[in-house]
């Protein structure tokens, strides 16, 4: 290997014993080092890139590129299957005419999750307040049934009520009307069931007695055994009185 | 992170836990409320009945995804809760009013031509008319192809129907709503 013309020049000042000399190597390399050298380079030197993979990633990497695939082909064949159906239908399949208020998704899971919430327990009302209930209603059919004795002017057949009514109710004609409210206030529940359950019959018998024709009164028997007797009775009288 | 990026599968840990049961809930409205909403508009028309379907929908989620085997994709599942509720409020509408299917599709008709926003002009109202025409399932068929643009083969597994037997439906649908407009 001859050296450049510079360096030659440049020994020559010198006055170097070099300036005659040709660059001889003396050194040796081992047979086909250079073609192998970046290989052996790399393999000994590994790059660590420094990321992690995440657990089962490359398990179902396989699946989910396959997904995506699928997916992507279905749109693709189905937007295709429509375009060859129908161009009219695919030229339109973006378009919604439906309104929607506004905020409404904002709100859709409020909504929901109050009515998951429990709802307030119903207490029900206690046997107590059931029985107070039917004998406030008893008190007032007592009152009303009573009232309408006191109220009556037509004489009563004396041996047919002696039979047929009641005591009490026969004491509740002679009373005035404080008397009557006295005992009125002083009777209990109990003793207003009782005595409607005892005399409910009788006292509309009084009744009846009181405002219809004697002679045409029924039997004491259809009274007690059969109520629908009872009301005929009282239609027919109703009837007779609105005809006159 | 958003909804739309939650993975079904670790929504479906979080509900699992009571610690987390009703967030994870809340996420799983968020993610398919929207979807839901429209698949079940489209078969009940109007707004006021999609909401009481929807929240049913959620309502019975709520009381059965702690079953759920997850057999399918979570988004099948939901679709399907859906097409059910769908279909059985239509059909106890029918029976409210005491009247034929055929009536029951022109109730539906008629709330659609009572939308503040309807033009019989516009090819698509004309549309909508022809998709209630539709027999029930034929319709579900056809919105989910249509819309959703859903595989035959995931449908085939939400409807139990094979995937030869929706073909034809979709496809038998599309040419009635195409003569219906034609038509129209």
């Amino acid at each position: 290997m001859k050296p450049g013309a510079d360096i030659l020049q440049e020994l020559q000042e010198l006055n170097s014993l070099l300036t005659g000399m040709d660059r001889v190597n003396v050194f040796t390399v081992p047979e086909g080092y250079f073609e192998t050298l970046s290989a052996i380079i790399l393999f000994n030197n590994k790059v660590d890139l420094g990321q992690a993979v995440p657990q089962g990633y490359f398990d179902q990497l396989a699946d989910n590129i396959l997904n995506k695939i699928k997916a992507q082909q279905s749109i693709e064949t189905s937007t295709e299957e429509l375009r060859q159906l129908s161009p009219m239908l695919y030229s339109i399949q973006d378009s919604n005419v439906f309104e929607v208020p506004a905020g409404y998704f904002n709100s859709v899971s409020d909504a929901i999750t109050a009515k998951l919430r429990p709802q307030a327990p119903v207490v029900r009302m206690g046997i107590r307040a059931s029985f107070m209930k039917y004998a406030a209603a008893a008190i007032v059919i007592c009152f009303l049934t009573l009232g309408i004795f006191k109220i009556v002017h037509k004489s009563i057949d004396g041996a047919q009520v002696a039979m047929t009514l009641d005591p009490s109710i026969q004491k509740g004609k002679t009373m005035n009307d404080k008397q009557f409210n006295d005992a009125l206030n002083n009777l209990s529940a109990d003793e207003i069931a009782g005595y409607l359950e005892k005399n409910g019959n009788e006292a509309d018998i009084a009744e009846l007695s009181a405002n219809i024709d004697d002679n045409n009164l029924p039997k004491q028997d259809d009274y007690i055994l059969d109520q629908t007797a009872l009301e005929k009775y009282l239609s027919d009288d109703n009837a007779k009185q609105t005809a006159n | 992170m958003s909804e739309q990026h939650l993975d079904d599968k670790e929504l479906l840990f979080q509900f699992k836990d009571p610690s987390t049961k009703e967030r994870a809930f809340t996420r799983i409205i968020k993610k398919y409320q929207e979807k839901l909403y429209w698949h079940i508009r489209r078969m009940v028309v109007t707004h006021e009945d999609a909401n009481d379907v929807l929240q049913n929908l959620f309502i019975k989620v709520w009381n059965g995804l702690d079953n759920f085997r997850e057999d399918s994709q979570l988004y099948t599942w939901l679709y399907k809760i859906a097409t059910n509720e769908s279909l059985t409020f239509i059909q106890q509408q029918k029976k409210r009013a005491s009247v034929s299917l055929s009536d029951v599709e022109n109730g539906l008709s008629n709330q659609l031509k009572a939308d503040k926003n309807f033009d019989p002009n516009k090819i698509e109202w004309k549309l909508q008319l022809a998709i209630q025409q539709l027999p029930d399932k034929q319709r579900v068929v056809f919105n989910l192809r249509y819309y959703d643009e859903m595989p035959y083969e995931e449908m085939s597994r939400m409807l139990d129907t094979s995937e030869g037997a929706l073909k034809a439906s979709y496809h038998h649908a599309v040419k009635k709503i195409e003569d219906y407009i034609l038509n129209s």
